[in-house]
């Protein structure tokens, strides 16, 4: 991310705060549980979008999350920055991803393993050169960096100064191009595979058969695509995308407008993200009343249509091993400002999904936790992280069958 | 203030009251601002400059996946910014969290001239939304081979009928 880009958005996301209230009303029904506390959630009309069948919810149970603090992790430098959205090893320790100081254009994901925690950096990659990695996964196998860089290590021959107060830099001229950098889980290289050239690649991920699943935009025909790669990166057939992603006004203008209006839609894939639940790999549109792609071995697909609370859109999928839990963020929200993650806010809201037809099932309340930092859930724990003395602490709390 | 100073007093917040925690959190924000008006957006147009001198002389070209003469054949009078999307400025989206605060962040890939998409310099929809952007940010553009000069200058070296000279130099306070 371009330094001077990421602090200029940054600080526009300064300016301003999205604010709405979120109308949770009466007590009902228990969860059976020593940290279970029980109300409703109202369900009231919110138009007739599929997404919006919570209003035939009478009552969802509020589960009580209780979080107790571990030791501080080993191996992992304290920053107050991260980058969203957080995932977890099959075995639930977080891999968050540190923007770098001093302009946070560079990005290192850590792993936060209780026994210490490793560094996975697209920086020191050999052979690629101007490394920019935006996006990454972990699997059993590997911890996976998609980066975007150029084998051509001819610098240009002068510098540029890019922000003001940022030393001046050389750029790399080469051609960039798409590629997956495999780590082992200790942070070491293995290896790096060339994505086709052809595509400009958002998301991947590794599925339990070891193929990857990978989003990319096809800048020719202006249209995300899905397909699933070999284990040395090649297409193996395309999957099919959801029309309820697909077929948005943004999507659909960047097929037939301009350069401009397609830029903006495929700018729009920000927000199309993977993230690991039970076994498979769930794609989803972020702030977005989309269904949910669930992918598993093979290709194997399922399309859920995702219920929502009311006044909410879906912002986030934790990491979990056998469940799926949302973290929904408020409708009204401006993309423009911070905000505020605090537990008291409620601009997000975390919950429990049925995997089988996309309904709520219960809601969790973190506590005092900010509902950001919470990381992954793995057989039946949920795991935040947060900074604390300057070092990088977890935090873990139960949740009832 | 230098941003280091106020990053530092960011991580210091951890470990100090809360008062101190949201003094740095506001001195944060007014020097993002600032920075924000100060900032420079350096569009880096490929040119391939051996081709531009054979084959497109007075263009821009394209080189946005290969500096290749294909590109420039195909396209001929384009630009690509460094910075894909709008013009360097958003294009990769993602949510920076700091002290239970979300922010949204927007960026690009990398810098440098690579696979971003080729605008056509010619179009007087981006050549307008590139002087709209002058107005409150230097603006510079790059070739392949890294020779930096203003967008003002660039763009008056285009052929006709791209031929502004006083707009942009009116516009347009030099860059890098």
């Amino acid at each position: 991310m371009s330094r001077a880009s990421a602090l200029l958005l940054t600080s526009l996301g300064l300016l301003g705060l999205g604010a709405s209230a979120f109308a949770q009303t009466s007590a009902a029904a228990a969860k059976p549980s020593h940290a279970v506390k029980s109300t409703a959630l109202a369900a009231k009309s919110h138009g007739a979008k599929e997404v919006d069948r919570a209003d035939s919810t009478s009552s969802i149970s509020v589960v009580q999350l209780d979080f107790e603090v571990k030791p501080a992790i080993p191996g992992v430098p304290a920053s107050p920055i991260f980058a969203g959205p957080i995932f977890c090893s099959p075995s639930g320790i977080p891999y968050v991803d540190f923007p770098q100081p001093p302009d946070y254009m560079s990005h290192v994901i850590y792993s936060l393993n209780p026994k210490g925690g490793h560094e996975f950096s697209a920086k020191d990659v050999p052979g690629l050169y101007d490394p920019s990695s935006h996006a990454y996964f972990v699997s059993e196998s590997m911890v996976g960096l998609l980066v975007n860089a150029t084998k051509d290590g001819k610098k240009s021959s002068r510098t540029l100064t890019l922000m003001p107060g940022m030393p001046p830099r050389a750029i790399s001229p080469g051609a960039h191009h798409d590629y997956l950098v495999e780590f082992d889980r200790q942070g070491n290289f293995k290896k790096t595979l060339d994505l086709p050239a052809t595509y400009h690649f958002w998301r991947i991920a590794e599925l339990p058969d070891e193929t990857f699943l990978a989003l990319a935009y096809d800048r020719v025909n202006a249209v995300p695509l899905l397909f699933l790669l070999n284990s040395d990166g090649q297409i193996l057939r395309t999957l099919e995308l959801p029309n309820g992603m697909t077929q948005n006004g943004e999507m659909t203008q960047g097929e037939t407008g301009g350069i401009t209006t397609q830029v903006a839609a495929e700018s729009g894939m920000s927000w199309w993200l993977f993230a690991p639940a039970r076994k498979d790999i769930l794609l989803y549109q972020a702030r977005s009343k989309a269904p949910v792609l669930e992918v598993g071995a093979g290709g194997v697909v399922r399309e859920v249509p995702l219920q929502a609370p009311k006044g909410y859109v879906l912002d986030d999928v934790i990491s979990a091993s056998d469940r799926w839990i949302m973290r929904y963020r408020k409708d009204s929200i401006s993309d423009k400002g911070p905000i505020d993650a605090g537990p008291r806010t409620k601009n997000f809201v975390l919950f429990e999904v049925n995997p089988s037809d996309g309904s709520l099932r219960a809601q969790f309340d973190p506590g005092k936790v900010s509902i950001s930092d919470i990381a992954c859930e793995h057989d039946d724990v949920v795991t935040a992280f947060s900074m604390k003395d300057g070092k990088v602490i977890l935090k873990t709390a139960d949740l009832p069958r | 203030m230098s941003f280091r100073n106020v990053l530092k007093q960011s991580i210091q917040v951890l470990k100090s009251p809360r008062t101190i925690l949201k003094d740095s959190i506001v001195k944060w924000r007014i020097f993002m601002m600032l920075q924000m008006g100060r900032a420079i957006v350096v569009i880096l147009v490929c040119l391939g400059a051996q081709l531009a001198l054979a084959q497109c002389a007075g263009y821009f070209v394209s080189t946005s996946v290969t500096c290749t003469s294909d590109v420039c054949n195909s396209s001929g009078n384009q630009i690509t910014p460094g910075n894909p999307g709008e013009y360097g400025t958003e294009f990769v989206c993602s949510t920076f969290y700091c002290c239970g605060v979300g922010y949204p962040s927007c960026g690009s890939i990398g810098i440098g001239c690579f696979g971003g998409y080729s605008l056509n310099l010619g179009d007087s929809a981006i050549r307008q939304r590139l002087l709209d952007l002058a107005r409150t940010q230097d603006i510079s553009v790059a070739s392949c081979g890294g020779e930096y000069r203003p967008l003002s200058v660039a763009l008056a070296d285009l052929p006709n009928p791209i031929r502004e000279k006083r707009t942009f130099r009116s516009l347009v306070g030099g860059g890098e």
